[in-house]
């Protein structure tokens, strides 16, 4: 490809912060499920707000003659009615129409490294060979002469031509055309690169 | 301060430059010559070093393979400079040498294992700057995860 298009490459970018970020948004949010599921498990039978309130409320209706029950009745009757009157604010903000919702993780493809329709190059990015190709340009140094590093023409050869090799440390594959060598990172494709081999 | 092709390039005479464009230090016949690879020796260490101070979540971090590419630069600009006499290498020879200082500087000793491995490279009998890694930074972060 001999034709460098600078708006190519702003896209690219952009839709690479855009992938990042949604990484991320995944990543926080099946932390924060399983947080979640942590926080939820069964309770230990151990003494509670309950047991102290009523032990309170005993003492009290003791040295005052009430009756046990009906004094730590209306302590325990006064608390949930607090914490009704908390969950009811929290379920219209929940339904209003600023509701925020949580990150779905069930979705296909919402786990870690598939998080993204993969329809671009080779089926394992979306990013189409060209994206990949001008990611790898700006990672070598568009060209520079003095960052001697396989300019775009051979990156495309190597990914046109080249023989094929999967990584077996990473979600990334090898492409070997003559002496240059072009890697080619799916996690991240923004670290895609080249470079010239020796011997 | 980081020299340009152009600073070395000034130091030379025609005559010598175009002594300099036969030492190429590769076979790819792609018309880089020994000033070439040094300058970029220069610009690859100087780019890795800076790079230590990146997060691995930003985009412009170079990577183990970076890495590779540039020990390669390294090989062919000795490679190219074997081939010139010494009154054109000593002109350029602290320039070189500011640079493996440099390396040296933020790099410590390795097997060298684990990096020709990447580079599918014989690991035995090659320049010392194949067996240092980067102490810290983006570079010795993914270093470690094929550990």
């Amino acid at each position: 490809m001999g034709f460098d298009d600078p708006g190519l490459t702003l896209r690219a970018e952009a839709r690479a912060v855009l992938i990042e970020a949604r990484r991320q948004l995944v990543d926080a949010g099946d932390t924060a499920a399983r947080v979640l599921s942590i926080a939820t498990e069964p309770a230990p039978q151990l003494r509670g707000f309950a047991d102290d309130v009523s032990d309170e409320a005993a003492d009290v209706g003791a040295v005052a003659g009430v009756p046990i029950n009906v004094a730590s009745a209306g302590l325990i009757v006064t608390g949930v009615g607090t914490a009704l009157a908390g969950a009811g604010l929290l379920m219209n903000a929940a339904s209003g129409d600023d509701a925020v919702h949580p990150l779905r993780t069930d979705n296909p493809g919402s786990s870690a490294n598939q998080y993204a329709p993969k329809d671009g190059f080779r089926g394992r990015t979306e990013f189409e060979q060209d994206e990949i190709e001008q990611f790898i340009n700006g990672h070598t140094g568009d060209g520079d002469i003095a960052s001697p590093r396989p300019p775009m023409k051979e990156v495309n050869e190597a990914l046109t031509k080249g023989t094929v090799k999967q990584s077996t440390d990473h979600d990334a594959e090898e492409f070997v055309y003559g002496k240059i060598r072009v890697i080619v990172n799916y996690e991240r494709p923004w670290l895609s690169t080249a470079y010239e081999i020796g011997s | 301060m980081i020299p340009t092709l152009d600073d070395l390039r000034a130091r030379f005479a025609p005559e010598e430059l175009a002594e300099i464009s036969d030492a190429t230090g590769s076979a790819d016949g792609r018309g880089r010559d020994a000033l070439m690879w040094v300058i970029g020796w220069i610009t690859h260490v100087d780019k890795l070093d800076r790079d230590r101070a990146l997060p691995l979540t930003d985009h412009s971090i170079w990577t183990e393979h970076d890495l590779v590419g540039a020990l390669f630069i390294r090989d062919f600009a000795a490679r190219a400079l074997s081939s010139l006499p010494s009154h054109i290498t000593e002109r350029i020879a602290e320039d070189l040498a500011g640079a493996d200082e440099r390396f040296r500087g933020f790099t410590v000793d390795d097997s060298g294992v684990l990096v020709t491995r990447i580079a599918e490279v014989p690991t035995p009998g090659r320049g010392w700057w194949w067996y240092r890694i980067p102490i810290d930074g983006p570079v010795a972060a993914l270093l470690a995860e094929y550990r």
